[in-house]
């Protein structure tokens, strides 16, 4: 439950004082009268995580290349809580579907979110993912000083005794990936949530827990990757060096597993407007070839670039449909029911 | 890495370079910080376009400064109100505000400013000095030992609640229970949110703080004319400058405490997530375990308040290193520096210091600097801040009250957070009136969260087998210190009670919380 007055910030006044104004300028003109326009004002974009995280980096620089090709800036909020529920339902609850409200999200790790905890909104009827940015394949990775060499190694012990693997959240691909893998050899993995990537990361530093699951995009100096859900090539190799397959080692057929953070917006809207809608991917697919998000990127570190690649509507939608559905399928395993 | 006594000198004067940006960085941090609900991660992230396009060490300085600042100011309206900004200022309040009823509002500003800039200064030192080591330390700590650590700190709920312990306990329990609203850690299933999303990241700590301390005062403020409770003796104590140099002469005297808790507020700051909230409550235990007077505790005790206040601002050297060393934040603020680390193209572990060993100790030696520009720019404002206790609570109730409003709703910005604060308010009230402990209360909110995420993350390493409670060489000391603290408090308090009935003050037995 979220009232619908419950939030109302210096921006949610502006906004209403503003409606007015142009309401009074224009003279009763109708919503065609504004499409013509469009975008009409600044961005309002809904980040379902802290900031200081990789959401928050990778859409600080996208945005300082979207806003000229668009014209308008993005105002964020960063909105995180319950695996992203939150933020996805201060997004369809409270904000406008005008096409100036954007969410930016983690389209795997809130799908499975979605499948397993039924937030207060419908997928795929409420919502469109337009615009994918990056790629972050799951793997399993130990720290420097670990005695695991190898991820034949990990499930070798793990079919002896239970393996300790830290993942940010159990709602996540890496732990669908890691279900799937022990399901598919007998494997025992004890699978430990440590609520954010930071503490995941210490975990497996520290020695707390022997490996670490999820993505590995993120640098951690010394670690090394052990394997990857991946079912054709390790899209990070450039950067991280040549990891294998885990299909490929154990001969399983798991789905390849990756988070890609990615613009959305409202499907209604979308759909009531679709020249507007356009505007919005055609801007945001030219990013891609504008050398200073590439600079911004490579100089931020905020992810690899060679993960970084541009995802359409249907290539989004694919993956957040395929996400809930191994949701469900491993549900019993992700939540407490 | 850094060595040699030269490269020290120089980058201290270099980090001086930064004079410009520290001090109104510092005057910043104070004002955010004096503000509750606002803190120095909210400033850092609205200012951080400019300090995207600042030179890294120029930005670093200004963040580094806004921070230590912040922590600083927000003692303010912990002792002026019993408002405290963050939950690492509960403890503040304890014995601060109750300076300021006593009409020594002077005093405890002075205490707060001189014992969080000594803190400051020699936890910074410590981590320039200990850096490689210290950023192994942060590693060296698992979840088990942090249980032992929280527990230390929800112990204080049986330490305080000495005087009506059954309804201390319950008073902690009902903290403790209030502290498992929200999404569980392991599964995230809601539990007790009644279909409030706002509640699923737990009961929101700002506003009820705010409401278990401030609101509730207020109230209790209503029936009386000024917040001291003598106003007449508490315009002595605020004219002239005699409570600030009591206040600087009592951090001098009690060197050891300030010393000791500022330490501990370093060690616990190391550890990624830990932060001020628990390493405050910790070291005021301590302080009390080992003062010589524990029953002035909560009734005004230098002592109590040096322990919070140095505990906090040794917290924020701590948090660095973890970000520095291993590139993990220890806080929230710190994960705002990361940002701009990153963006400058800073890559942070152990090559840091390495590669850039200027930037690396840098940040510490500017810390340094902000802490000696806030000895000259806080200090004489005690004199003129703690007058406040002269204005009439006809007056001051109100703007206190408006000023909860605007702090409950200042760090989420959900209007929900109002109305947790006002319940909290109401619940803080029934508690003073009835006898329950509201700090214990509070404690049980504050740390109920932490040490139930540490417990069941233990656990679920253990699957399930207490036995890893006690599995960690560290934790199995902890322990041990645990049950020593504890016999020690029991015998003192053995001691104290024999005393106490051989002696005349045999009958002041009023709980002070």
């Amino acid at each position: 439950m979220l009232a619908e007055t419950a939030f109302m910030n210096r921006r949610g006044f502006l906004k209403i004082a503003g409606s007015f104004v142009a309401a009074s300028a224009v003279g009763g003109a109708t919503g065609k009268g504004f499409a013509a326009n469009y975008p009409s004002r600044t961005f309002d974009v809904i980040v379902p995580t802290r900031e200081g995280g990789g959401a928050d980096g990778l859409s600080r620089a996208f945005i300082n290349s979207w806003k000229d090709k668009i014209g308008q800036n993005f105002e964020r909020q960063f909105s995180p809580g319950a695996a992203g529920q939150v933020g996805y339902e201060l997004y369809f609850k409270q904000r406008e579907m005008d096409g100036s409200n954007l969410l930016f999200g983690n389209v795997s790790a809130e799908m499975i979110m979605y499948a397993l905890q039924k937030p207060d909104f419908k997928f795929p009827e409420d919502i469109y993912y337009f615009c994918g940015i990056d790629t972050d394949p799951c793997g399993i990775w130990v720290s420097g000083e670990s005695p695991f060499t190898s991820v034949e190694e990990v499930v070798e012990t793990a079919m002896k005794r239970p393996v300790s693997i830290a993942v940010s959240r159990l709602p996540h691909p890496g732990t669908i990936g890691l279900l799937a893998l022990a399901e598919a050899t007998g494997a025992q993995f004890n699978i430990i949530p440590y609520g954010g990537g930071n503490p995941q990361v210490v975990a497996v530093l520290n020695g707390e827990a022997e490996c670490g699951g999820g993505g590995t995009a993120g640098y951690i100096e010394g670690a090394r990757i052990l394997g990857v859900f991946d079912r054709e090539e390790f899209v990070l190799a450039e950067t991280r060096g040549d990891v294998p397959l885990i299909n490929e080692v154990f001969g399983t057929d798991i789905p390849s597993l990756y988070s890609t953070r990615s613009w959305a917006v409202h499907r209604s809207w979308a759909d009531a407007n679709p020249d507007d809608y356009k505007v919005l991917q055609d801007t945001s697919a030219a990013v891609f070839d504008d050398p200073r998000f590439k600079e911004e990127i490579v100089q931020s570190g905020v992810t690899p670039w060679d993960g970084v690649r541009f995802r359409d509507q249907s290539t989004c939608m694919e993956l957040a449909q395929s996400m809930v559905e191994l949701a469900t399928k491993y549900g019993d395993q992700l939540t407490a029911g | 890495m850094l060595s040699g006594w030269e490269n020290y000198g120089t980058l201290l004067i270099a980090s001086f370079t930064h004079l410009w940006i520290i001090i109104p960085a510092v005057v910043l941090g104070i004002l955010v910080g004096a503000i509750p609900g606002f803190s120095a991660q909210n400033t850092l992230l609205i200012l951080l376009p400019l300090t995207l396009v600042m030179d890294i060490d120029t930005s670093m300085a200004f963040m580094v400064s806004v921070y230590c600042a912040s922590h600083m100011g927000a003692g303010i309206p912990a002792i002026l109100i019993n408002m405290p900004g963050t939950g690492g200022h509960a403890a503040t309040c304890l014995d601060g505000f109750a300076m300021t009823k006593q009409g020594r509002s002077q005093e405890a500003l002075a205490i707060s400013a001189f014992a969080s800039v000594v803190g400051g200064l020699f936890t910074t030192i410590l981590a320039i000095a200990f850096l490689p080591f210290l950023s192994r330390m942060g590693l060296y700590l698992h979840s088990v030992d942090m249980v032992v650590i929280m527990v230390f700190g929800l112990c204080l709920i049986a330490m305080i609640a000495t005087d009506d312990l059954v309804k201390g306990l319950i008073a902690g329990f009902f903290g403790l229970l209030m502290g498992v609203v929200g999404t569980d850690f392991i599964y995230g299933t809601p539990r007790a949110t009644f279909g409030f999303i706002e509640l699923y990241e737990g009961v929101p700590l700002v506003p009820a703080l705010i409401g278990l301390l401030a609101i509730s005062e207020a109230l209790v403020m209503f029936e009386r004319e000024s917040v001291a409770l003598s106003s007449e003796e508490a315009r002595q104590k605020v004219s002239g400058w005699t409570g600030t140099f009591e206040g600087i002469h009592q951090c001098i005297r009690q060197w050891w405490i300030l010393a000791w808790t500022s330490f501990i507020g370093l060690l616990i700051g190391i550890v990624p997530g830990a932060g001020a909230s628990i390493a405050s409550f910790v070291a005021y235990a301590q302080a009390r375990l080992f003062s010589s007077d524990p029953q002035s505790f909560g009734r005004g005790s230098p002592a109590g308040l040096i322990a919070a206040e140095s505990s906090n601002n040794g917290v924020t050297s701590g948090t660095l290193v973890p970000l520095l060393a291993i590139g993990v934040p220890g806080g929230t603020t710190a994960a705002v520096m990361a940002v701009v680390l990153q963006y400058n193209g800073v890559l942070l572990g152990p090559r840091l210091f390495t590669d850039r060993p200027e930037t690396a100790y840098g940040i510490f030696f500017s810390m340094l600097a902000a802490y000696i520009v806030m000895v000259f720019l806080v200090l004489p404002l005690a004199r003129y801040v703690g007058t406040i206790v002269l204005v009439p609570t006809r007056v001051l109730v109100p703007l206190i009250l408006s000023l909860t409003v605007v702090a409950s709703l200042a760090n989420r910005g959900y209007v929900f957070d109002i109305y947790v604060a006002l319940v909290f308010g109401v619940i803080g009230y029934i508690c003073r009136r009835t006898g329950y402990n509201v700090i214990a209360v509070l404690i049980g909110v504050l740390l109920g969260p932490l040490f139930e995420q540490y417990l069941l993350r233990s656990l679920r390493l253990g699957q399930g087998d207490l036995q890893i409670l006690f599995s960690s060489s560290i934790g199995n000391t902890l322990w041990g210190l645990l049950v020593l603290s504890l016999a020690l408090q029991w015998w003192k308090g053995r001691r104290m009670r024999r005393a106490l009935r051989n002696g005349p003050a045999a009958k002041e037995t009023i709980n002070p919380y």
